[in-house]
């Protein structure tokens, strides 16, 4: 079975297969749908019957290619790690390496129903519910012994004063690696990133990787149900997961509002009060700097995937190309002596 | 007659959002089309001022290396720099030399306790990567 694209049809044969076997049961698929947005994996909603009872599950099949080179195993086992604790996440069911099923390896969760990822329709009320539960479990995460889960079992555990040197040299790296053209701009970053390298992190902390408005799965009714894509968790400073999640990338359209939610002080308020830390200012900036450069490498190797021919998906092309573009200027800002502060700012 | 590259890729980007994906049942493949007319726009607008905006570029540039040519390395045969052709290729290769001379240029000029001749550099570097970011912006 070749490794490209597979189309919902395909899928819906040879996951029965693979549901039986791990069942035991009798499982007939009734609908299989391919979700659009799935950048680091393909991604498909599977609505079947288990020995007669509906139940609905996602699949997260390995790609050739994709935004982040990740390690599903990570990722499966940050979810069934999390999965106990009080921050809701999928319920991770299967991870087979075996390609024999879908031409790539996979894992299986179950469906998380009734909810959405899209803030825009939200009023005011529902905004502030919803961000307010966003940082707060993002602080709660923060506070987390990391080992007392099992994470040293899952990834590196870098001691507290390597955390931010790690970080810039990985994606300092990818930008070398990926880069079609000389970057000036994330070069200039990288050199202030290097020359004002902050304080060891107060804690190390799970870092979720990508915690931002799109990465969870939410009700107006119920609020958060769910925190997806984990796939760039890893051990470090948890100002990391605060400042990516302050970016102002996410702000699109409301530059008032981090994550389109609640006001950058406000989140900072709840995310301080939830995980028991505070937020030195000065060290803070360089890890805002520090994400926006890793936006931009993961823009930057998006666009080597597509242009490279490992990806012919559009949005690989046209995410690193529009991405890449504001991405720059959000840097620009914060660290030019003239700076125009229209798409970030040093200041919050 | 001249082609009208350009606009008949934003025409196409039209036709495929306004015409084709309403007919499309399957989300993600309508999700999918969206990104490509999205694409195919950004695509129209390259076409029509992508070489434009690197000559803008290799200009400002090369102002720039011409003021400082006590900093750089081989100024004369940077500043020689003319892309052959406008063929893209051409104009990306003067265009890359540059940028990394800029590069270097910028490195010795931000270290710590600078003078205000560097300071002044620093700052005329970042004027123009501003300006080069407003050019080559995507609107979206």
């Amino acid at each position: 079975m070749n490794s490209e694209t597979l189309t919902p049809d395909q899928v819906a044969d040879r996951i029965s297969a693979f549901l039986r076997e791990q069942w035991g049961q009798d499982v007939q698929i009734q609908q299989v749908e391919k979700i659009f947005g799935g950048a680091s994996r393909e991604t498909f909603r599977v609505s079947l019957l288990r020995a007669g009872e509906p139940v609905g599950v996602v699949i997260r099949r390995d790609p050739p290619t994709s935004l982040i080179d990740t390690e599903r195993k990570l990722e499966y086992g940050a979810y069934a790690a999390i999965y106990p604790t009080d921050i809701p996440v999928p319920e991770p069911l299967f991870l087979e390496d075996d390609p024999k099923w879908l031409g790539q390896p996979f894992s299986v969760m179950s469906e998380v129903t009734d909810a959405q990822t899209d803030v825009s329709a939200l009023d005011e009320a529902g905004r502030m519910r919803i961000g307010e539960q966003k940082w707060r479990l993002l602080g709660k995460l923060a506070a987390m012994d990391p080992i007392a889960l099992g994470f040293d079992e899952l990834t590196e555990v870098p001691g507290v004063e390597a955390c931010a040197l790690r970080e810039l040299e990985y994606w300092t790296g990818v930008i070398a690696k990926d880069q079609f053209h000389p970057e000036p701009i994330a070069e200039a970053a990288i050199r202030w990133l290097r020359r004002n390298l902050p304080a060891p992190a107060v804690k190390l902390s799970i870092v979720h990787g990508d915690y931002r408005t799109g990465n969870f799965l939410f009700s107006e009714q119920t609020g958060i149900k769910a925190v997806l894509d984990w796939e760039m968790c890893h051990l470090g400073n948890p100002l990391e997961d605060l400042a990516w999640s302050l970016d102002p990338l996410w702000s699109w359209g409301t530059p008032e509002l981090a994550g389109r939610l609640l006001p950058p002080h406000e989140a900072i308020r709840i995310w301080e009060e939830s995980s028991g830390l505070k937020v030195d200012i000065k060290d803070f900036f360089w890890w805002r700097v520090l994400v926006a450069v890793k936006a931009l490498a993961i823009w930057i190797s998006s666009s080597e995937d597509f242009h490279n021919g490992n990806s012919r998906d559009a949005i690989l092309a046209y995410a690193g190309w529009a991405m890449t573009d504001r991405q720059n200027r959000i840097l620009l800002d914060y660290l030019s002596p003239v700076s125009r502060n229209e798409f970030g700012s040093r200041t919050l | 007659m001249i082609p009208h590259a350009a606009s008949a890729l934003r025409m196409l980007a039209q036709r495929i959002m306004m015409s084709v994906l309403p007919e499309v049942k399957s989300a993600y493949v309508a999700a999918d089309g969206a990104m490509v007319s999205m694409l195919l726009t950004a695509l129209s607008s390259e076409l029509e001022s992508g070489v434009a905006n690197r000559v803008s570029d290799i200009e400002e540039m090369k102002a720039i290396l011409a003021r400082y040519s006590d900093r750089v390395e081989n100024p004369e045969e940077l500043l020689s720099l003319t892309p052959a052709s406008f063929r893209l290729t051409e104009v990306n290769r003067v265009h890359d030399l540059l940028t990394r001379a800029l590069i270097l240029l910028h490195e010795t000029v931000e270290v710590e306790n600078v003078s205000e001749a560097q300071a002044n550099i620093n700052r005329e570097i970042f004027v123009y990567l501003h300006d080069h970011a407003e050019r080559h912006k995507l609107s979206i």
